[in-house]
C-alpha cells in the first residue's frame, strides 16, 4: 500500500508505458500461448503450462520502413513457478539531432548528437500463491549509448581551423518491477504492478554542470515511478473488456472477441490509447488479430497515432518530453506499427489430469479375457478446461501387453471429474512362472498428439497357474489345453469305438462321459493344493503329467476332456461355508427328459436345463474328486447337488451356482 | 480368495435327510427308492424311512407314515419324496419357482451347442425313435404332489408338481391337475406366477371344455394383474 501511495505522489509519466506489442489479447478459446510480454505484464503472470518459445518480428512504418527481429523469448512452468527470459534486439530506438556552427569563412559545419536506446534482455518470475492469487517480478536491462559532436578550434599562423571531436558515454541500467494478480472469478482478472520500482545504474552518473549535454540527465530514459492497474473482464465467453490505468492518468481501453474456426482459435480486438500528454485525447488506436492452434500462435498488432508524427522534432523538445517507453513514446514519430509473432509450445497444455488411480484387480495372465470385459483399474480424472473433453485412455504393462492398450473413449464435462475404467489385453502364450510386481503406465490423451497426463502404478502380475478364486474364471484353464484334451479324449474313446457304435445313439454322449471318467479315475488321485495361501490351478496337460490335483484341477481337467470332444459342461460352484468352498461338474447328456430313464431310474440324479434354443436337456452332476468310478462320482455329485442346490434352495439363494463353460 | 477343499467325508457325514418316518401301516404294493439308489425296494410295516426316500404306491395300495406322532397317508397310485412333507414359506416357494430359470443355460452364445455336434458328426436327432416309453412315475409323482396339497402342504405340492412337469413332460398334459396347481398359486395371491402357469397350460392340447376353463382363469388372473 505504501508503495502505491509513493507512486501516486510521484511525478507523472507521459505515455503508456504499459503498451504491449501483443495488444494484451485475452486467451480466448483456450489458447495456450502467452499473448503479452513484460511491457504489458511486468509481474510476469501467465497460465502457460510448460515450455514456450516465442519469436517476434516488427516492422516500423517510419521513413524508411525497417524490419527487425524484435524479440526471442523462452518460458517454462515448474508447478506454480513460472520463469520467463527474453532477448530483445528489436527494442531499439535511435535518434539523431544536428546543429550547425559557422566557420570563419561563413560556411556551416554540422555537429550531430546521437542517442541510441536499447533494451537488451529481461527476465520474469511469478508464483501462484493460491489458485486466485499470483505475485511476480521482472528485471530488464537497458543500454543507452550517447554521442555528442563538438567543435574544436585550432589556430595556426594563417587561419583558424575547426575540427570535429566526439564525446561518447554509456548509461546502462537495470529496471525492476513487481506486481500481483488476483482472479476472483473465472471471468475477472485484476492486476496491479509497478513501473520503475527500482533502477540500478551501471554508469549512471549525471553531471548537471557538464558542458556535454549527454552527460546530464536530459536524454536519459525517464524512470519516474508509477503504478498501473489492469482489469480484464469477460461478460460473455468470447467477449472481453480490458482496461489499463496508469497513475499518470494515461489509460488503454480495449474490447476483444474470438471464436473457433475449424477447431482452432481466432481472436481479434481493438484498443484505444489516451496519453495525458499526447494529442489528441485518443492518441492512438491498437488493432490486433491472433490465430492459434495446438502448436503455434500468430498475432498481428499495430498502433496508429492520430496526431502528426512525421514532423521533425527539435532537441529542445526531446529535452522536455524525453523517452519513457521504448515501445510507445512521444517520438514514436507517427509510426504505424505492425508486429508479427510466432509462438511454439514444446508441449501442449494439459486438458485433463489424473487425480488418482485405483488398481481393481491383480493380473492373472491365464484369465486373459477377463480384462477385456472388466476393468483392472479405474482412474479419477478431472477436466481442467471449460469445454467438453473426449479422453482416450490407454495403459501399458511391459510384461503383459504387446503394445499400449486403448480403453474406451470417455467424454468429461467442463471442470468435471469422472472415473475412467482401464482394460487390458494379455498377450498370447504368456508363460510367467513367478509372480512379480510390474509398473502400469496409465496414459490419457485428448486432442493432443502427446499425452495430457501419465502416471505409473505398481501392479501384481501372477504366474500362469494362479487363479483368482472365481469359479467363473476356471474356464480359461479349461480352454488352455483344448488340443491336448481333444487328442487325449479321442485316444481313450478310440479303444471303445465298437461298443460306442453299438450303443443307442441317444446315450452315446453319456457313455463317452462314463468311459472317460472311469479311465480318468484309474489314473488320478486327489492331491490338495500345493500352495495353501492362494489358489493354483494346473493346466489339463499338467494334471495328466502329475497324475492328480485338487478339486479345481480335476474339474478343469475333466471339463477340458469333455469340452474337447464337444460335450457341454458347467462348473457347480458351492459357495464357501466356514471358508470351505467346493467345485464340481455338471454335464450335459443331450438327452431329453423323456430319455432320462435310459440312464437312470432315479430322478434325483439329474436336472433339466433348457438349452439356448429353449429345449429341455438332461444334465448330470459329477463329483470329479470321487475317483472310485463313474457311478460313485455321479451318486456323490447328485446327492450334494440335490441337497445343497435343490432342497436348501441353494440355486435360488445364490449359495450354489451353475457356471457354464463357454 | 476362495479356498476350495474337498472334504467329502465331512460334507456327507451329517445325515442330510434326517427326517425319519416310521411305516405304520400299508396295503398293496408299496416301494421305496432311497437316496440316489437305482433300485426300488419293497416297504415293510415298521420300517424307518429317511427324507431322501421316494415312496411309491401301486394301484389300490396305500401307506401310512408316522413322524413323531403325526400321521401322513400316501394313497394309491402315488409317488412322494418324503423330504417334501414340510411347510414352506411363500418366499421359499417363489425362490423355488425362480430356480427353474436360474438353472437354465443362459441365453448367450451357444458355443457348446455347436460343439456337441461338430466333433463326432453323429447328430442326436430330435426325432429319435428310441424315446423311452412314458412310464407312470410322472403321473404318480403328480398325484403325490396333490396329496401334499390336500394335506395342507400346498406350497410344497406346487414345487413338486412343477419339478414333475420338467422331468416327466407327459405330465404337462394333465390339464386338470395343472389347473389345480395353478389355482393354488392364484389362491396364494401369486398372480404373476399363476398367469404364467395358465399361459403354459393354454399351449397344451386339451378339450373344448378344458380350454373354456383355462381361458376364464386367464381372464380372471389378468383382471387381478391389471388392478
Amino acid at each position: 500500500m505504501g508503495l502505491v501511495i509513493v507512486m501516486l505522489l510521484s511525478e507523472m509519466t507521459y505515455s503508456q508505458v504499459s503498451f504491449d506489442i501483443y495488444g494484451n489479447l485475452p486467451s480466448f478459446g483456450e489458447s495456450k500461448f502467452r499473448l503479452n510480454s513484460l511491457e504489458g505484464n511486468p509481474l510476469n503472470f501467465n497460465l502457460t503450462k510448460d515450455w514456450e518459445f516465442s519469436l517476434s518480428l516488427s516492422t516500423f512504418f517510419s521513413t524508411p520502413a525497417t524490419s527487425n527481429l524484435h524479440m526471442v523469448s523462452i518460458a517454462k512452468r515448474f508447478n506454480g513457478h513460472y520463469l520467463y527470459a527474453r532477448y530483445t534486439p528489436g527494442i531499439l530506438r535511435k535518434f539523431e539531432f544536428t546543429k550547425a556552427e559557422s566557420k570563419v569563412d561563413d560556411s556551416l559545419q554540422v555537429f550531430k548528437t546521437n542517442l541510441v536506446y536499447q533494451e537488451r534482455f529481461g527476465f520474469g518470475y511469478s508464483y501462484n500463491l493460491t489458485k486466485e492469487l499470483s505475485a511476480g517480478f521482472s528485471f530488464r536491462y537497458f543500454q543507452q549509448d550517447f554521442s555528442e559532436q563538438f567543435p574544436e578550434f585550432i589556430a595556426d599562423t594563417t587561419k583558424q581551423v575547426i575540427i570535429t571531436q566526439t564525446e561518447e558515454i554509456n548509461k546502462n541500467f537495470w529496471r525492476g518491477d513487481i506486481g500481483i494478480e488476483y482472479i476472483p472469478f473465472d471471468n475477472l482478472r485484476l492486476s496491479l504492478y509497478s513501473h520503475n520500482f527500482f533502477i540500478l545504474g551501471e554508469n549512471f552518473k549525471n553531471d548537471t554542470n557538464s558542458d556535454f549535454e549527454i552527460k546530464t540527465n536530459h536524454f536519459d530514459i525517464k524512470t519516474n515511478k508509477s503504478a498501473i492497474f489492469n482489469i480484464s473482464y469477460l461478460p460473455w465467453k468470447f467477449f472481453n473488456l480490458n482496461m489499463t490505468y496508469e497513475t499518470s492518468n494515461s489509460f488503454i481501453i480495449g474490447a476483444n472477441t474470438g471464436f473457433k474456426l475449424f477447431g482452432e482459435n481466432l481472436a481479434f480486438g481493438i484498443s484505444v490509447l489516451h496519453d495525458r500528454f499526447q494529442e489528441p485525447t485518443i492518441a492512438g488506436i491498437n488493432p490486433k488479430l491472433s490465430y492459434s492452434n495446438e502448436l503455434l500462435s500468430i498475432t498481428f498488432s499495430g498502433i496508429h497515432y492520430f496526431g502528426s508524427r512525421n514532423k521533425t522534432r527539435s532537441l529542445n523538445e526531446f529535452r522536455i518530453f524525453g523517452i519513457h517507453s521504448l515501445t510507445n513514446n512521444y517520438f514514436s514519430n507517427d509510426m504505424a506499427f505492425l508486429n508479427f509473432n510466432l509462438a511454439l509450445s514444446f508441449r501442449p497444455e494439459k486438458s485433463v489430469k489424473i487425480l488418482d488411480v485405483k488398481i481393481l484387480k491383480e493380473i492373472y495372465p491365464t484369465l486373459a479375457d477377463v480384462y477385456l470385459n472388466q476393468p483392472f483399474a479405474v482412474a479419477k480424472v478431472v477436466n481442467l478446461t471449460n469445454k467438453k473433453v473426449t479422453v482416450k485412455p490407454s495403459s501399458y504393462i511391459s510384461e503383459i501387453n504387446k503394445e499400449s492398450v486403448q480403453s474406451p473413449q470417455v467424454t468429461i464435462l467442463p471442470k468435471d471429474t469422472l472415473k475412467i475404467p482401464f482394460y487390458t489385453i494379455v498377450k498370447e502364450n504368456l508363460n510367467i512362472q513367478k509372480r512379480k510386481i510390474e509398473q502400469v503406465a496409465f496414459i490419457l490423451k485428448t486432442t493432443n498428439s502427446t499425452p495430457d497426463d501419465e502416471i505409473q502404478k505398481p501392479i501384481l502380475v501372477n504366474d500362469v497357474h494362479s487363479w483368482d478364486g472365481n469359479v467363473r474364471n476356471l474356464k480359461y484353464f479349461v480352454e488352455h489345453d483344448y488340443d491336448f484334451s481333444t487328442k487325449y479324449a479321442k485316444k481313450i474313446l478310440s479303444a471303445y469305438k465298437d461298443s460306442l457304435e453299438q450303443t443307442n445313439i441317444s446315450v452315446r454322449n453319456f457313455l463317452r462321459v462314463k468311459i472317460l471318467f472311469n479311465e480318468f479315475a484309474k489314473k488320478m488321485s486327489y492331491v490338495a493344493d500345493r500352495r495353501a495361501s492362494f489358489d493354483n490351478v494346473q493346466f489339463p496337460s499338467e494334471t495328466i503329467e502329475l497324475k492328480g490335483g485338487d478339486c479345481d484341477d480335476l474339474s478343469v481337467f475333466f471339463a477340458s476332456l469333455l469340452e474337447g470332444i464337444g460335450i457341454q459342461t458347467a462348473f457347480v460352484d458351492y459357495k464357501p461355508i466356514d471358508n470351505i468352498g467346493h467345485v464340481n461338474l455338471m454335464i450335459n447328456t443331450n438327452l431329453t427328459p423323456q430319455q432320462a430313464s435310459l440312464i437312470t431310474s432315479n430322478d434325483k440324479k439329474f436336472i433339466i436345463r433348457k438349452n439356448t434354443d429353449g429345449k429341455d436337456e438332461v444334465w448330470i452332476p459329477l463329483e470329479v474328486t470321487d475317483l472310485t468310478n463313474f457311478e460313485s462320482a455321479w451318486d456323490t455329485g447328485a446327492k450334494k447337488f440335490y441337497e445343497d442346490a435343490i432342497n436348501k434352495l441353494g440355486l435360488a439363494k445364490g449359495n450354489v451356482e451353475i457356471i457354464d463353460n463357454y | 480368495m476362495k479356498k476350495l477343499a474337498v472334504l467329502l467325508m465331512v460334507l456327507f457325514a451329517a445325515n442330510i435327510f434326517a427326517q425319519e418316518y416310521v411305516v405304520e401301516k400299508l396295503s398293496g404294493k408299496v416301494l421305496v427308492q432311497k437316496g440316489t439308489n437305482e433300485n426300488w425296494e419293497t416297504v415293510y410295516p415298521g420300517e424307518k424311512l429317511n427324507g431322501d426316500a421316494l415312496v411309491l404306491t401301486d394301484k389300490d395300495a396305500y401307506v401310512q407314515l408316522n413322524k413323531k406322532g403325526t400321521h401322513f397317508l400316501i394313497s394309491a397310485n402315488s409317488a412322494l419324496g418324503l423330504n417334501h412333507i414340510k411347510k414352506i414359506s411363500t418366499n421359499d416357494l417363489l425362490l423355488a419357482l425362480a430356480m427353474e430359470e436360474i438353472r437354465n443355460v443362459p441365453k448367450l452364445k451357444s458355443k457348446g451347442e455347436s460343439k456337441s455336434t461338430a466333433v463326432y458328426g453323429s447328430e442326436v436327432s430330435g426325432k429319435n425313435t428310441e424315446v423311452v416309453p412314458e412310464n407312470d412315475l410322472g403321473i404318480k409323482k403328480l398325484n403325490g404332489a396333490k396329496i401334499l396339497a390336500e394335506n395342507g402342504y400346498k406350497k410344497s405340492g406346487v414345487i413338486v408338481a412343477k419339478e414333475t412337469y420338467r422331468k416327466y413332460p407327459v405330465t404337462k398334459k394333465q390339464i386338470k391337475d395343472r389347473i389345480y396347481f395353478a389355482d393354488i398359486l392364484y389362491g396364494l395371491g401369486l398372480y404373476q406366477e399363476a398367469a404364467a402357469e395358465y399361459a403354459d397350460i393354454e399351449q397344451q392340447p386339451m378339450s373344448a371344455s378344458e380350454r373354456k376353463i383355462v381361458d376364464k382363469k386367464i381372464e380372471e388372473v389378468n383382471l387381478k394383474l391389471a388392478k
